[in-house]
């Protein structure tokens, strides 16, 4: 192992270094004493033969060029064979720290599992030698390095302190296939809250699972929290999720606020009964003044008991901003249309309403490009405002011959199997992809402008009629999921990786919880708590906008089905491993390759021939 | 092996000079053996019962009272032969230079051969189609079969030649004793190169012999100081250091050698002449062909 410029370089067969020394040699015998430096034809050796030979080798030897590329060809074979490769100084770790919903459970007396795990963490990256190099990830939905690649112990101490609570389901699965594939990280050390079926230890992949607290039994199970106002706001309905074992009592209460910064106003605590399995119901009342936003919160009655995950126990709701609201452009009624039948958007009843909301144009087209999420259903020939033209109806066209099946609006269907009665063929606008095709050309269009999303389909979706059509409906409702839901509607369900803003709004930044900073990224902002949103707009308004989190799975502290390991089969490690640093073999074999390359093509430029001398 | 113009006209002003005469096949420019009824006066001889008697000297009967009859000299044509050595030490690509001079020399001989109506047979040795005879107005197929014979024979395979028995096959075959021109490196033991012209010269022919050397075989590879040495011929190498006292005594030993041969050709009546195979070809054969004693 020899340390050049503070690049370690190694090899798994060193004894075969001696071999460069015995090359060496080896090509000056050939060149010197043989003579096959240099090949010249004499018309007979009936004299040069009589004369005295002499050993070349007490000549000066001027190796030619030919030398000089067979020596590095030599030596660059005998430094692969002996497999040269780049080592390094230490261990390199991937430190993964479960950072799920599921990591804010309470353990025992000082905190949560995830400040139980960062400890454990730090005990060992404190135990570890000190000449090794870690990387920290925080494990959620997604997999976020929290240090630079290969830091020290104190830097990775530092990152460690820095792993916040998500409140997003986990893919640890998904994320350890990536690392333990990885091969520039010699171990990897998981921190969670998940089992593992048939983990073996290895010094290769180390999972800490923490152990599930003993006090579980007598948790209440309270799993989530969510608010719905009515129309009026005048009432709030409250549905709690529950996982215990037995019938408990619970108190949902709650506080409104008016505006931001304002006191807030208590709302009436009720108590229901928390049946297990069971969804539970109940109704608040908000103050009568006019509130902006409220928080409902559970709390157990019975003191003795106490919920392991406090952080679902909370909802929230807005005033203003009416959940899944979508205006309607359409000579037909909502009714008509069977849009009453899905459950995730709420048509509004004022379809003059601003711009602002998301909205289906039917078999219309909007005046100017969108400014918000914009679903247009089959819309009459004609160009588009923001470019691209919906052509006239194509007989041919009824049947979908190719989709892009990568695009979150087609998960879950086969558009082959669907004949449409009537159908346009689009050129979509250069914002915008076609997601699916006829032979006679694109029948549907997905794309962004200026942040808002759309979609253009040239057949025709409503009514909606749920299982009689079951890939339109799919298609139908992947279309308001897609659109709709990282909107201002998406206030129910899985906490959204990002919301697109509409283009009035000027500022965003959290109001609850407090000093939390959001940024507005690209006319978009990246939330990562439940808690309310204010939204600032050209005209002065204020908006508000509620975040909430409902992780099923996450919720229930109870452990589910062990995961899987991923397939990749640990290999043994040491800090020297060839597998796990970088080989040098196929750099030098590729360098002989370009060596033997350029001698030949020295060769057939000089034209030589056989006997040339 | 096209001769340019002005080659030619300077060949114009060559002419074989036979040193012995030699039956002809045809009536020639050259004196030959064969008594006849030429201009010049060769013999007298008793008349003998048959001879014509317009030939009986009368004068001279009344001088002496016997009946003579006057024989006069004939003169013919020659024979020339030329024989090159078409073996891997003039023909290897490495080497060609050596046949282009030699193919060049020979060509030239045989125009001025040609223009005195003198017949002219080539011989390459250790070639395919050998000898090949050419009449009198055959010198432009001449020179395309020597140029078809270089190449072939430089393509290879380069093989040794058994140098005697090749000469002796084409020794063989010669129809009239004339002229002789064996042209050669004689790179070969020197019994060999005895037994070579002897060929010729049991032949009853007058040999010149020309040794063709190259720069090579002067002074083998100067540009490197130790080298492989591959024969042309046999493909055998050695690995030799050729330091100036080594190419000192190399070139020691070629001059014992072409001595050597210089020596046996006085003693047989042979013509010898070194040459080195220079450019331009032209120059080189004109000053081969004046040294060679042949031509005047």
């Amino acid at each position: 192992m020899i340390s050049l410029f503070g690049t370690t370089i190694a090899a798994t067969s060193p004894w075969l270094l001696l071999g460069i020394p015995c090359a060496i040699g080896f090509l000056v015998y050939i060149f010197r004493v043989r003579g096959t430096a240099h090949q010249a034809v004499v018309s007979s050796l009936l004299f040069l033969r009589e004369l005295p030979r002499r050993p070349i080798g007490r000549k000066t030897f001027v190796p030619p060029l030919q030398f000089w590329l067979e020596l590095a060809i030599l030596i660059l074979l005998l430094l692969a064979v002996s497999g040269l490769y780049l080592a390094r100084s230490g261990k390199h770790v991937a430190i993964v720290i479960d950072s799920s919903l599921s990591m804010g459970a309470l353990y025992g007396a000082g905190g949560t599992r995830l400040d139980q795990a960062k400890r454990i963490a730090t005990l060992d990256v404190e135990r570890a030698p000190s000449s090794t190099n870690y990387t920290v990830f925080a494990s959620s939905k997604e997999l976020d390095p929290l240090s630079q690649s290969r830091d020290t112990s104190s830097d990775a101490l530092l990152a460690l302190q820095g792993v916040r609570q998500s409140h997003r389901a986990d893919a640890l699965q998904h994320h350890l296939a990536s690392l333990m594939t990885d091969p520039q990280y010699d171990a990897v050390w998981v921190y969670t809250d998940q089992a593992f079926a048939n983990y073996q230890p290895s010094p290769r992949l180390v999972i800490n699972q923490l152990p599930i607290d003993p006090s579980t039994p007598t948790n209440a199970w309270i799993q989530n929290v969510q608010v719905v106002r009515d129309a009026n706001g005048e009432v709030l309905k409250v549905t709690l999720g529950y996982g215990g074992t037995s019938a408990k009592d619970a108190l949902v209460e709650g506080e409104c606020y008016t505006e931001a910064g304002s006191a807030s106003a208590k709302i009436a605590a009720k108590t229901v009964r928390l049946t297990p399995h069971e969804g539970t119901a109940t109704t608040l009342t908000p103050p009568r003044t006019t509130w902006s936003y409220c928080r409902v919160h559970a709390k157990l009655q019975d003191s003795s008991l106490f919920d392991g995950l406090p952080l679902d126990n909370e909802g929230w709701v807005t005033r203003t901003s009416s959940e899944s609201s979508v205006r309607l452009v359409s000579s037909l009624s909502p009714e008509q249309l069977d849009l009453n039948k899905i459950k995730t958007v709420t048509i509004a009843s004022d379809p003059q309403q601003g711009d602002s909301l998301p909205t289906i144009y039917h078999r219309s087209v909007p005046a100017k490009a969108p400014s918000t999420a914009t679903l247009i259903v089959l819309p009459p020939p004609g160009p588009l405002p923001w470019g691209g033209e919906v052509l006239t109806q194509a007989p041919k066209a009824r049947e979908v011959t190719r989709w892009d099946t990568s695009h979150p609006l087609l998960h879950y269907i086969n558009p082959s199997l669907v004949t449409f009665p009537e159908v346009r063929i689009l050129e979509c606008p250069p914002s915008a992809t076609p997601i699916l095709f006829s032979t006679a050309g694109p029948i549907a269009c997905a794309g962004e402008d200026k942040g808002a999303r759309y979609l253009i389909t040239g057949f025709e979706l409503f009514p909606f009629d749920g299982a009689k059509n079951p890939t339109i409906s799919i298609f139908t409702l992947n279309a308001f999921k897609w659109l709709f839901q990282n909107s201002e509607a998406a206030t129910t369900g899985e906490l959204p990786t990002r919301i697109t803003l509409p283009e009035s709004v000027t500022e965003a930044g959290y109001l609850h919880p407090e000093n939390l900073k959001l940024n507005v990224e690209g006319g978009s902002i990246a939330p990562q708590v439940p808690g309310i949103v204010q939204l600032e707009q050209e005209d002065g308004d204020e908006r508000y906008l509620a975040l909430n989190s409902f992780e099923e799975k996450e919720s229930n502290l109870k452990q589910g089905t062990p995961l899987a390991l991923p397939t990749t089969t640990p290999n043994a490690t040491t800090a020297s491993s060839p597998a796990t640093s970088r080989s040098l073999i196929s750099i030098l074999a590729l360098i002989a390759l370009l060596v033997i390359a350029a001698d030949l093509a020295r060769r057939v430029v000089s034209h030589s021939r056989w006997g040339d001398a | 092996m096209a001769l340019d113009a002005h080659t030619l006209r300077l060949l114009d002003t060559f002419a074989i000079r036979t040193r012995r005469s030699f039956y002809g096949a045809r009536q020639g420019t050259h004196r030959s053996q064969r008594r006849g009824h030429g201009v010049e006066f060769a013999e007298y001889r008793s008349y003998e019962l048959g001879d014509n008697p317009r030939y009986i000297d009368w004068n001279l009967y009344a001088r002496s009272d016997k009946i003579y009859v006057k024989r006069y000299l004939e003169e013919e044509t020659v024979s020339v032969f030329m024989v090159i050595d078409g073996s891997p030490s003039l023909t290897h690509p490495a080497l060609q230079q050596k046949w282009q001079a030699a193919a060049h020399l020979a060509t030239c001989a045989s125009y001025i051969a040609l223009s005195s109506q003198d017949p002219v047979t080539v011989s390459v040795l250790g070639g395919r189609h050998s000898p090949q005879y050419w009449g009198a107005r055959s010198f432009a197929p001449l020179g395309n079969f020597l140029d078809a014979e270089g190449e072939r024979l430089a393509q290879g395979p380069h093989t040794k030649v058994d140098i005697v028995e090749a000469t002796r096959l084409a020794a063989t075959r010669v129809r009239f004793p004339g002229i002789c021109v064996v042209v050669s490196d004689f790179l070969y033991p020197l019994e060999d190169v005895v037994a070579m012209l002897s060929w010729f010269r049991a032949r009853n022919m007058e040999v010149h012999a020309v040794q063709m050397l190259g720069a090579q075989d002067l002074d083998p590879d100067p540009n490197s100081s130790g080298s492989t040495l591959v024969d042309s011929e046999t493909g055998e190498e050695i690995g030799l250091s050729l330091d100036p006292s080594a190419r000192e005594q190399y070139a020691k030993k070629l001059a014992e050698h072409t001595e050597a041969i210089r020596h046996h050709c006085m003693g047989a009546h042979i013509h010898f002449v070194q040459a080195v195979a220079r450019e331009p070809l032209a120059e080189n054969s004109i000053s081969i062909l004046s040294a060679m004693g042949l031509f005047i």
